[in-house]
């Protein structure tokens, strides 16, 4: 388990590589995850790029929450979740999620809730650099609400 | 007594500081506190801290229509906009 919120950029290599040492051979299958920051905003204006404002403990515990969550709901062997802080240019990593499981399944589907949980109950602040003078602060959409909220109606 | 408000985001950027040390009396709740905000901020900074959309965390909780809950010395209150993680 690795859950850590970081300015610097992550390399899936390394995290890959400490995640299969960790589960050895108990787990059959890893689904990975990475956000990345899109050159254009929604309403397609291009940006030059995120800032990325988090609540430092509340944050933890909101992934932590997260985290629990999902395996509690799966049987899930490992967990990272890296997401990063600061100033990000387009192009570049704004989060990762890997998830380990015996059977890819649970792997898939522990990725998706972890990922869509992240979007809308995480404590943190985007904020789009380049539209309008000072940015534009970004809510979540429709979609992220629709997507954790058909989490809470599967099989409760 | 003493309390901590912070603030995140676009409520950062509106109350033009990330934190406030405030004075409030012992015994004091969340109303309380918006009271005491009242009289050192703006009218328009206050507005955004009273968005409807607008959470509220004592010492890392969320408080869900806490408002009458009692604070204590120390405590760190956080006004925070909706979240957009991921």
């Amino acid at each position: 388990m690795s859950i850590r919120i970081q300015e610097d950029d992550f390399s899936l290599d390394r995290e890959w590589d400490a995640l299969r040492k960790r589960i050895g051979g108990s787990a059959g299958s890893i689904v990975a995850f990475a956000g990345l920051v899109r050159e254009r905003a929604r309403a397609g204006e291009e940006v030059s790029g995120l800032f990325l404002e988090h609540y430092p403990g509340m944050t933890e515990s909101s992934m932590e929450r997260i985290v629990e969550q999902a395996r509690g709901r799966w049987p899930l062997q490992d967990v990272v979740v890296i997401h990063r802080v600061g100033d990000l240019k387009p192009g570049d990593q704004i989060v990762l999620v890997l998830v380990a499981s015996a059977h890819r399944g649970a792997a898939f589907a522990g990725c998706e809730f972890v990922m869509d949980m992240l979007k809308t109950k995480a404590v943190f602040w985007k904020k789009e650099v380049g539209t309008g003078s000072k940015g534009t602060w970004i809510r979540s959409t429709g979609d992220d609400f629709e997507r954790a909220k058909h989490w809470r109606n599967d099989g409760e | 007594m003493k309390v901590r408000a912070f603030f995140f985001a676009s409520l950062r950027e509106a109350v033009e500081t990330d934190v406030l040390d405030v004075d409030v009396g012992d015994g004091a709740s969340l109303i309380d506190l918006r009271r005491c905000l009242a009289a050192r901020l703006r009218e328009d900074q206050m507005a955004a801290l009273d968005a409807a959309d607008v959470r509220v965390a004592v010492n890392h909780r969320l408080v869900h229509d806490g408002e009458a809950s009692v604070l204590a010395a120390g405590d760190e209150i956080a006004f925070m906009p909706p979240v957009t993680g991921g």
